[in-house]
């Protein structure tokens, strides 16, 4: 990334929350009897993103892409081979958990699954005041309060999780993560595991509380249409690293990666003879094994545009509007 | 609660329950059985036995009488009764102890290797594999002979419960090792919750269940081993009965004196029975697959 697009960026967003760059993950393989390593597969390779106060950052891809190993990576739960995440004026790509330990109040993660992420041993009680008792805090909300917030009815703290439909268990996700009044929550799929009638119902307590108590996301999910319901900027991820980011509007009206045109044209539209009449880009192939990714771009090998120059050269997140980046060298929107 | 509900409602395992139970009272009770029954696990009856048969017991039956309910000893004419309920306190103590300790060593060593992986892992897991691999009854008998003097009752506990261990930590790692990436564990992380308390507070509870069911199949086996180690002479030593032990002694007398020989085998028989049955039936009670959704 050059000077100009660095300087660019700092003045589309003024002192963002979260502010990532060049977020690496490598993973060890290893092969057979004797687990002789075998290579490293860049699950996350140069990942640069940033998520603004109140701001709410759609990260969409396919599975396999990194996704959620970026959410992994911001908060922590794996630690990055590379790459900086800089956090309430804090890097916490380097920190021990000792020193991480205050800093998460602010940082709160939502999981895919709503059953495994609650301890089907705890109640709903414990699972909240797990929280406070973590950080070491007495409880300044009791449970009943949490679970008001999120729409469930104070006579649920005294149950056990698998007495819970899987929209409640959400919500009973989302008052744990709010507990300690982060600034910022990391959503990994959080509606994808749930009904379609209730990912709408997910959504909106999200925005909701989003609206009452400030809250920036990172809302990571491979669904367009949640995405462009939760989100104000949107991030597209393809085999481990962004390859365009813009306002939502802007993407879903001028896509400029050939790869976000592609995820955009698989969107069914509601109208039957829009949809019958419109163009669609099909992919073709599969994604390539992050294990062995092709030389230079790294979506050429399914591009419709790709030439000598795209197997060459690695193409680079540049600018080519106010608050739309991308990494192609024949995007589809010249600046 | 619902577990001892589903047990219950199970009728074998019921009776299993039932008999597990009343091996326990009948040991507790041990002092108040000898005494209505007016007898002692240790005095001599001369009297019972005819020494012009070789000291076999006067009477039918091993010489069972008003006096001596299920008869006496050949020889010496120990009351076989209460040798038999001091036995299963001797027995039943034994088999708990040893169960508690590899239960206490094999969670806590197993939950630490499977939570933790890495070095930690190849450490303990290869002890373990080295524990299981062990000739562990050789090393038992040489051990114990190995050390006079210490009582055989302690030292029991310690050898059955330190060559047991593996079989709880093996289980226990597994079930750690699964439940430690599970999405609960990185939630609390994500919370800040220390190691201590992933361990104790998340993982912890939910290895309550296969614990449960190893400890109690492990009962039975530890009462086995007991009586096999008395049996062949290194365990429990006389004047304090065993089971194993008894049964050892009679040996030489199963063809003139088969009640002796039979009370103690009956007894062995049906307790190591009525634990595996209901070993089997808390493992039912406990399965998921059986359980709720």
């Amino acid at each position: 990334m050059d000077e100009d697009d660095q300087r660019d960026e700092r003045a589309a967003d003024r002192s963002p929350l979260l502010e990532v760059r060049n977020l690496v993950k490598r993973f060890p393989v290893r092969h057979g009897l004797t687990q002789r390593l075998a290579g490293h597969v860049a699950a996350v390779d140069g990942v640069s993103l940033t998520v603004g106060p109140g701001e709410t950052l759609g990260l969409v891809g396919e599975s396999g892409c990194g996704k959620s190993t970026v959410a992994k990576l911001i908060t922590r739960l794996e630690r990055p081979t590379s790459g900086s995440i800089h956090f309430a004026a804090r890097d916490l790509a380097g920190l021990n958990e000792t020193a991480l330990r205050p800093l998460r109040r602010d940082l709160q993660m939502v999981f895919q699954d709503p059953f495994s992420s609650l301890n089907p041993r705890h109640t709903v009680r414990q699972i909240l005041a797990g929280a406070y008792r973590y950080q070491g805090l007495e409880p300044d909300q009791p449970a009943e309060e949490l679970l008001a917030r999120v729409g469930l009815e104070a006579g649920h703290a005294d149950r056990h999780p698998h007495e819970f439909s899987g929209g409640q268990a959400q919500r009973i996700g989302i008052a744990r993560a709010l507990a300690l009044r982060p600034k910022l929550v990391v959503c990994d799929e959080p509606v994808s595991a749930l009904d379609v009638s209730v990912q709408a119902q997910i959504l909106n307590l999200l925005r909701d509380l989003q609206d009452e108590y400030g809250l920036s996301y990172l809302f990571i999910a491979h669904d367009l249409g949640a995405v462009r319901q939760i989100s104000t900027r949107i991030a597209v991820m393809y085999l481990g690293s962004v390859v365009e980011t813009a306002d939502r509007d802007t993407l879903f009206a001028q896509p400029a990666h050939p790869y976000t045109h592609a995820l955009l044209s698989a969107v069914p539209l509601p109208d039957p003879d829009l949809e019958a009449s419109r163009e669609r880009i099909v992919l073709h192939g599969d994604l390539p094994s992050p294990l062995d990714p092709p030389s230079g771009c790294r979506f050429r090998t399914r591009c419709l545009k790709a030439d000598e120059l795209c197997a060459a050269e690695r193409p680079q997140l540049r600018t080519i509007a106010l608050g739309q980046q991308v990494a192609c060298h024949y995007p589809e929107r010249t600046p | 609660m619902t577990v001892i509900r589903k047990l219950v409602s199970q009728r074998s395992a019921a009776l299993a329950f039932a008999v597990v139970a009343g091996l326990v009272l009948l040991a507790v009770a041990a002092p108040l059985i000898t005494w209505i029954a007016g007898s002692s696990p240790t005095a001599f009856h001369g009297d019972a036995v005819d020494p012009g048969l070789g000291g076999l017991p006067r009477g039918a039956a091993g010489g069972i009488s008003a006096r001596h309910w299920l008869g006496v000893e050949p020889v010496n004419g120990r009351d076989v009764l209460a040798r038999v309920v001091y036995g299963a306190q001797v027995s039943l103590l034994i088999a708990v102890l040893a169960t508690v300790l590899s239960v206490l060593l094999g969670t806590a060593l197993g939950l630490v290797a499977g939570f933790f992986g890495g070095w930690v892992d190849t450490v303990i897991g290869r002890t373990m594999d080295l524990l299981l691999s062990f000739p562990s009854l050789i090393f038992m008998i040489a051990l114990i002979s190995a050390a006079p003097g210490t009582d055989r009752r302690l030292l029991l506990v310690v050898v059955l419960g330190f060559f047991g261990w593996p079989y709880v930590g093996r289980i226990v790692r597994g079930q750690a090792m699964v439940l430690a990436r599970g999405e609960f564990v990185a939630a609390a992380r994500v919370l800040g919750a220390s190691r201590r308390a992933l361990l104790v507070r998340e993982v912890l509870p939910n290895l309550t269940g296969p614990v449960l069911v190893v400890a109690t199949m492990s009962i039975p086996g530890y009462i086995a081993t007991e009586a096999g180690l008395s049996f062949l002479g290194v365990g429990v030593q006389a004047p304090t009965p065993s089971w194993g032990q008894m049964i050892a002694t009679a040996v030489p007398w199963y063809a003139s004196d088969p009640a002796y020989f039979l009370i103690p085998g009956v007894f062995l028989f049906v307790t190591v029975l009525a634990f595996n049955v209901l070993g089997d039936a808390v493992r039912d009670a406990l399965d998921p697959r059986s359980q709720r959704r």
